[in-house]
């Protein structure tokens, strides 16, 4: 057991990182080719259309109007930049991680006092437990859910608490290092090809649009 | 005309590649339900926006345009009975859902499908 939790912990993370950006600049490649498909470059604040009518067809024009970042539900928004922040923050605030960093690379990153890192790893399982709720109780929400959905969240939670109950010595450690090492890197390669990418690709979707006017006959 | 053109779709399909990734971007949080109108008025959960763009250029994608016209004359109830492109749907993640609407419209239109509107292409 000892011998795989060395190789997860070590070499592992090489392959894992080729996985990870090779999905991403695939990603990438493709939203950058879209431009040759009609896909528009905007700034986020000339992101809303309006249909109108002439005699041959119908058209979409764009029609300049603010889009707000906070949605139409602040608190779920609020909720949600405070379960993605805390799971990018989380685990490059642990000690034990930039340990792994210096042995690697030679590359001590800042420390932090471990109740900050506490405190990322509980608001990301508090808040990332509101969002797995609501996914299941909200009628509208769990209509659009499939099994993708709850996989996507339990893969995303799993690091988390299987770090906080290493950290607090909870349950039989070395399957609980084990768990957290396997799904830190089902995370990191899920993150390059799966609907994940939306924590590196969020904000892509706000600068582009269709050229509807040329290429999509509505 | 019974049959579909599959080739034709997959080629459509192709033409807007980059729609597949703005669909995998969903995160199927279910915000742009509330940005819909006639979800509002029904609450039907077939006119959730992110369902409709789902199961209509969504499932073109994941079976790489291999429907029959009995799929794609439930996908035109969807695109065209629960949707009116009023473009006020809101996606958090900038998804421009009703130009992926709009593209699906397309596509059943290349099949002499237009969910009841008449307005065929040929």
């Amino acid at each position: 057991m000892s011998q795989l939790y060395e190789f997860l912990a070590g070499p592992c993370i090489y392959i894992t990182l080729i996985l990870c950006f090779a999905g991403l600049v695939r990603k990438t490649m493709i939203i950058i080719s879209g431009r040759r498909q009609g896909m528009r470059f905007l700034l986020p604040h000339t992101r809303k259309y309006v249909l109108t009518y002439t005699a041959d067809d119908e058209t979409v024009d764009p029609l300049v109007s603010s889009v707000s970042f906070a949605g139409r539900d602040p608190f779920l928004a609020v909720a949600s930049i405070i379960f993605h922040i805390s799971i990018i923050a989380a685990p490059f605030s642990a000690a034990a991680h930039g340990i792994l960093f210096d042995q690697a690379w030679f590359l001590m990153p800042p420390r932090f006092n471990p109740s900050i890192t506490g405190m990322f790893t509980m608001t990301a399982i508090v808040s990332g437990l509101f969002l797995l709720l609501r996914r299941i109780l909200v009628q509208h929400v769990a209509a659009v859910s499939s099994w993708k959905d709850y996989s996507a969240m339990i893969c995303v939670l799993t690091p988390f608490v299987t770090g906080f109950l290493a950290r607090k010595l909870i349950g039989p450690y070395e399957i609980v290092m084990l768990i957290h090492c396997i799904s830190a890197h089902v995370l990191l390669v899920a993150t390059g090809w799966t609907r994940l990418g939306h924590m590196i690709f969020f904000t892509t979707g706000l600068f582009i649009t269709s050229d509807m006017n040329r290429e999509i006959p509505v | 005309m019974n049959t579909v053109d599959r080739k034709i779709i997959r080629d459509m399909l192709r033409r807007k590649r980059y729609m597949r990734e703005m669909l995998n971007a969903c995160a199927s949080c279910g915000m742009c339900a509330e940005s819909c109108f006639v979800y509002k008025n029904t609450g039907d959960r077939n006119a959730v926006p992110s369902y409709k763009v789902r199961n209509t250029l969504g499932k073109l994608f994941r079976t790489r345009g291999r429907v029959n016209r009995h799929e794609l004359e439930a996908m035109s109830r969807l695109l065209w009975g629960h949707c009116v492109l009023c473009r006020q749907c809101y996606c958090p993640m900038g998804i421009d859902l009703s130009s992926i609407m709009a593209w699906g419209r397309a596509i059943c239109r290349s099949q002499n499908i237009d969910g009841g509107t008449g307005f065929n292409v040929e």
